[in-house]
């Protein structure tokens, strides 16, 4: 499973639109995650969400972002779980045991039953 | 000053106003900050500013960080927020610093403007909409989202079809905005509304001398659109000789303005729209077989209102918001029964129709709720299937049965294709019709 997370420094970028790099993780089932990591070129939202579906990207974590373009990434057949903040580090772990839904992974206000990251779509992980 | 009569007079402002420490965690926020963030007073206490506010500059120009370093207020700048909704709302933002009745500073304070209602003004006048102004919740219009991006990013020819008010203009203007041509012009043509002499000098434009008045030379339509898109309306209702010379374009992408011996070059992106099936006009010989694919290189295919009724509420919300902003008024919403009647009707003018209707409840309705006395008679006293009820006296459990018997009757009881436009799962819907006991004519 590919996952993408735009960052700043080792943390999720609080915006999408403003991230410097792109994370790719490429993780499944009992597999070491492998990152790359690589300063993202493109600068309109819509050339980064190109860029997200041509990589292959299956899941985007990601600080906030417009339902307009969560819609987008979803018709596009990538799973987004959008509002999400925290280190590089801790989020990949919560992602991969499941506990990502916990509320501290959240930006302030927004909660997985709220906005665009549903509860369901928090489900999984790379197990 | 106490704290508690210092709340009291943040809250009583109009405007978001946050206060920051030295490590940027903010330490008061009034009321109008929480309505335009959406995050609530308890939780923004304490939490990293760019946490809260959201906004693209605070990753790497913080308006706060450059107040502190150089001491100098930051006055109106206009940044984008998303708040809570995963809306993006344009704002208005002043920093300055914060000290203490010593002089020594404590932080800094910011105060922020909600800009969407002027921002909803100017696109209207600007026209200049995005692919976020395209709301919708269907499956099909999430598709075309989702090769929109594909479809901007190329140069290739559009082709939209879609029935009179569906919103071809406006995929069309999204589909600019979003290309590598945003920054060039966007020009309209309607080619079903000028005869052919006209729409050939408006087209490609002339020279002086090219007929009687022409004094001086006319830039036409291609010229005007040069490096940008040219949207190219109801292109099913162009003749035939205008449409031989719109495929030398397409094919040669030269054009000659009348009366002119040389040619010009054409670098103009097309997108052309029909409320027609082009394919149907090309089987009865009506429509160049060769235009037809030159101009279908890709095409886009909007559906009517009637087989995406999920979108209505959130087409009326938009609307609603819009008109709002537009006539300064506050009408809160629809009610529930509004809605029923407005959820009954097969829309055959389509999005624009459902927009003249709340335009036209926006007259009647002075503030509140839309009730469904303020929508056009047709909708209102539209006798719901098998019910004999004056409207007023429905529940909205008889509201949901009257919608269900109307869509199903719309897709000839047909319940797996009511299940799919209505965006519901079939077993859903089965359980509905079971539970609200609605009959099925002949079990069909």
């Amino acid at each position: 499973m590919k996952v993408a997370i735009p960052v700043c420094g080792n943390r999720v970028s609080t915006v999408f639109d403003a991230a410097d790099e792109l994370l790719m993780v490429e993780t499944g089932p009992g597999v070491a995650p492998e990152q790359s990591r690589a300063r993202w070129k493109e600068d309109t939202v819509i050339a980064r969400t190109v860029h997200i579906r041509e990589s292959g990207v299956q899941v985007l974590i990601c600080g906030a972002l417009s339902g307009s373009v969560a819609r987008m990434l979803n018709a596009a057949g990538v799973r987004v779980i959008p509002f999400i903040r925290g280190t590089v580090d801790e989020v990949l772990e919560a992602f991969c045991n499941g506990t990502l839904s916990g509320r501290h992974f959240f930006l302030p206000g927004c909660t997985p039953c709220e906005g665009q990251g549903r509860r369901r779509r928090l489900r999984g992980g790379c197990k | 000053m106490l704290i508690k009569q210092r709340d009291i007079i943040l809250d009583s402002i109009a405007d978001g106003v946050f206060t920051v420490d030295h490590q940027w965690r903010i330490t008061s926020f009034n009321r109008a900050a929480e309505k335009i963030t959406g995050v609530a007073r308890e939780e923004a206490i304490g939490q990293q500013c760019r946490d809260v506010l959201k906004a693209e500059i605070c990753e790497k120009s913080c308006c706060l960080q450059k107040t502190m370093t150089t001491g100098e207020p930051i006055v109106n700048k206009t940044v984008y927020i998303v708040n809570t909704l995963g809306q993006r709302l344009p704002i208005s933002i002043s920093t300055a610093m914060l000290r203490d009745e010593t002089g020594a500073v404590i932080g800094a304070v910011e105060t922020f403007r909600d800009m969407s209602i002027e921002e909803t003004l100017r696109k209207t006048i600007e026209e200049a909409y995005s692919f976020e102004d395209i709301i919708s919740k269907n499956k099909r219009m999430h598709r075309l989202f989702g090769i929109l991006p594909d479809v901007a990013d190329s140069a290739s020819t559009v082709l939209i079809e879609g029935d009179s008010g569906t919103g071809k203009e406006l995929f069309a203007r999204a589909i600019h905005n979003l290309s590598p041509r945003k920054n060039k012009p966007f020009i309209a043509v309607n080619c079903g509304a000028l005869p052919d002499t006209l729409l050939e000098s408006e087209l490609f434009g002339y020279k002086a001398g090219a007929f009687t008045d022409a004094k001086k030379d006319k830039p036409g339509r291609f010229k005007q659109a040069d490096r940008g898109t040219l949207f190219l309306d109801e292109i099913g209702d162009v003749s035939a000789a205008m449409q031989v010379r719109l495929l030398r374009v397409l094919q040669e992408k030269t054009y000659e303005p009348l009366g002119s011996v040389e040619s010009t070059k054409a670098d103009v992106r097309i997108i052309a729209a029909t409320n027609r099936t082009l394919a149907d006009l090309v089987k009865e010989g009506k429509f160049r077989e060769d235009l037809y694919y030159r101009i279908n290189v890709i095409r886009l295919s909007l559906p009517p209102l009637r087989e995406r009724m999920e979108d209505i509420p959130l087409l009326v919300a938009h609307f609603i918001g819009r008109l709002n902003a537009i006539q300064q008024k506050n009408i809160l919403g629809v009610t529930d029964e509004a809605l029923a009647c407005l959820m009954s009707h097969d829309y055959p003018g389509n999005i624009r129709e459902l927009e003249n209707i709340l335009e036209r409840a926006f007259i009647l309705c002075k503030s509140g709720m839309i009730e469904p006395h303020h929508l056009p008679e047709s909708l209102y006293i539209h006798k719901p299937a098998d019910s004999k009820q004056p409207l007023e006296t429905l529940s909205i459990k008889d509201m949901e049965a009257i919608f269900l018997t109307n869509a199903l009757r719309r897709n000839d009881w047909n319940r797996m294709k009511t299940a799919r436009q209505l965006g519901m799962h079939k077993s859903t819907l089965f359980r509905k019709i079971k539970a609200l006991n609605i009959h099925i004519p002949h079990e069909k």
